[in-house]
């Protein structure tokens, strides 16, 4: 039973509907109580990441993520801006916002250079994958997925990256700590390669315990 | 850079889809459910599903199709058609679509543009832009492509960019349903007027007019309706054949 977190502030229904086709059952939860006994968590999102670690925060949901994943192990996917709420922290307009802290970077706004590469950045791309990374290091190398952002996270540490794409030069794609997996792109949208990555992460168990 | 897409666009009316030339004369295309599914399963690399009747009969968007639609859909889908304020597109956003496309009311109140993007994110705001042909030139339509307004389009996609706006849809009015071309100077002006993507629309006929969107018109993507849906032109003779002519399109 897989546990999509829903704070109000995006479109949870794709996702939902990818993980069901995958033959997962799929609960919703709104309160911190409704992540009891989660066998997965996944963190879909899109848009600011202020008003939305605001609404997290609002309904207690920040915590009881933090339990659950750092304490109870559970396996986690943050999608989009699911993945950047895993970070330290954004700076969005000049607005610092703290994040869940999971990981050690930051969100900043991606830089346009037209006429190639504009902002947002819309789109299929293919991604370099660590090959050790879990989830989404068994794929083909020509797998594209679908991005959709104008933000993007900036890691202090390589060993959390699990895979970059090409923005201008490498930006990340992935993240990785422990039984937390983040990925920048939309994997429920990403047609059968992304319902590939799912199914890979519905049979992660997680990684070794001392991440953390 | 990001692939270049291909996104076939669906004209809703009345729970069916149609096809018209210069936003008229529509003829019934099928069924929105089952050809979404198609189009899918054809590796489309997104949907543009526009409830065309929504804003002319003063209603919301249709919403109910648009859940049916999505439910069984794992690409982007961009809805628009009776998007008129925050609750509307949330209804949309929340009902599977990825992102709304905005025209009438962005023309109205160019500031709603920014209140959805607050809200919702750049990403997930798309703003139309119909184009007129005029004496002057290409010019700004509203009203469903019946009246010309002063903008050109490049000066009026540059007000939408600083408004908040996350994506361009260019149409042609004139070129609409004919097959006879894109607009491709236009497209080129836009494109170089913002650092958006922009998605040409309107006039698509032949194979070659997917290559020079990209090259000369310097579009993100290109929107077709009747070549995906009428011709014998599917998706993916049209993924092979801009593969041939070097576009860098997705594969798997």
């Amino acid at each position: 039973m897989t546990v999509v977190v829903d704070y109000g502030a995006s479109n949870i229904r794709s996702v939902c509907n990818a993980l069901e086709e995958l033959g997962e059952e799929v609960t919703v939860a709104d309160r911190p109580d409704a992540l009891d006994g989660a066998e997965r968590i996944v963190l879909p999102g899109v848009g600011a990441m202020a008003p939305a670690m605001a609404r997290l925060r609002e309904a207690g949901l920040d915590r009881a993520l933090d339990r659950a994943v750092r304490e109870e192990g559970v396996p986690f996917l943050g999608i989009c801006l699911g993945m950047q709420m895993m970070c330290r922290r954004g700076c969005e307009g000049g607005v610092e916002t703290e994040g869940l802290g999971w990981i050690d970077g930051e969100v900043l706004r991606l830089e346009a250079a037209p006429p190639d590469w504009r902002v947002p950045n819309m789109g299929w791309s293919e991604i370099a994958a660590r090959e050790a990374a879990p989830v989404c290091g068994g794929l083909r190398a020509d797998a594209a997925f679908y991005f959709c952002h104008s933000y993007h996270a900036r890691l202090d540490d390589p060993a959390q990256s699990a895979a970059t794409l090409d923005f201008d030069g490498p930006v990340t794609a992935a993240v990785w700590r422990g039984n937390a997996f983040g990925v920048q792109f939309h994997p429920e949208r990403s047609g059968n390669v992304g319902q590939a990555l799912l199914e890979a992460f519905l049979e992660w168990d997680g990684g070794p315990a001392d991440a953390w | 850079m990001p692939k270049k897409r291909l996104i076939p666009a669906m004209l809703l009316a009345g729970r069916r889809l149609v096809k018209g030339k210069r936003f008229r004369d529509h003829e019934d295309a099928g069924d929105p459910v089952t050809t979404a599914r198609i189009y899918n399963d054809q590796m489309a690399d997104e949907i543009l599903l526009l409830d065309i009747e929504a804003t002319p009969q003063g209603r919301g968007p249709d919403l109910d199709t648009l859940e049916r639609l999505t439910k069984r859909c794992f690409v982007p889908l961009a809805f628009g058609g009776g998007i008129a304020d925050v609750a509307s597109a949330g209804a949309a956003l929340r009902a599977g679509a990825d992102k709304v496309v905005l025209n009438a009311a962005a023309v109205a109140r160019p500031a709603l543009v920014g209140e959805l993007a607050a809200r919702f994110g750049s990403q997930a705001i798309v703003v139309a832009i119909d184009v007129l042909e005029t004496k002057q030139g290409p010019r700004v339509a509203a009203e469903h492509g019946g009246r010309a307004l002063p903008q050109r389009p490049a000066d009026w996609a540059a007000a939408l960019e600083a408004e908040g706006a996350g994506e361009i849809l260019l149409t042609s009015v004139e070129r609409e349903g004919l097959r006879g071309g894109l607009d491709l100077a236009t497209t080129r002006s836009v494109a170089e007027a913002v650092s958006l993507p922009v998605i040409a629309h309107g006039g698509v006929g032949r194979l070659d007019d997917f290559v020079s969107a990209f090259t000369e018109g310097q579009a993100s993507a290109v929107a077709a309706g009747r070549m995906f849906q009428f011709a014998d032109n599917n998706l993916i003779k049209v993924r092979r054949y801009l593969q041939q002519n070097g576009i860098d399109m997705r594969t798997r």
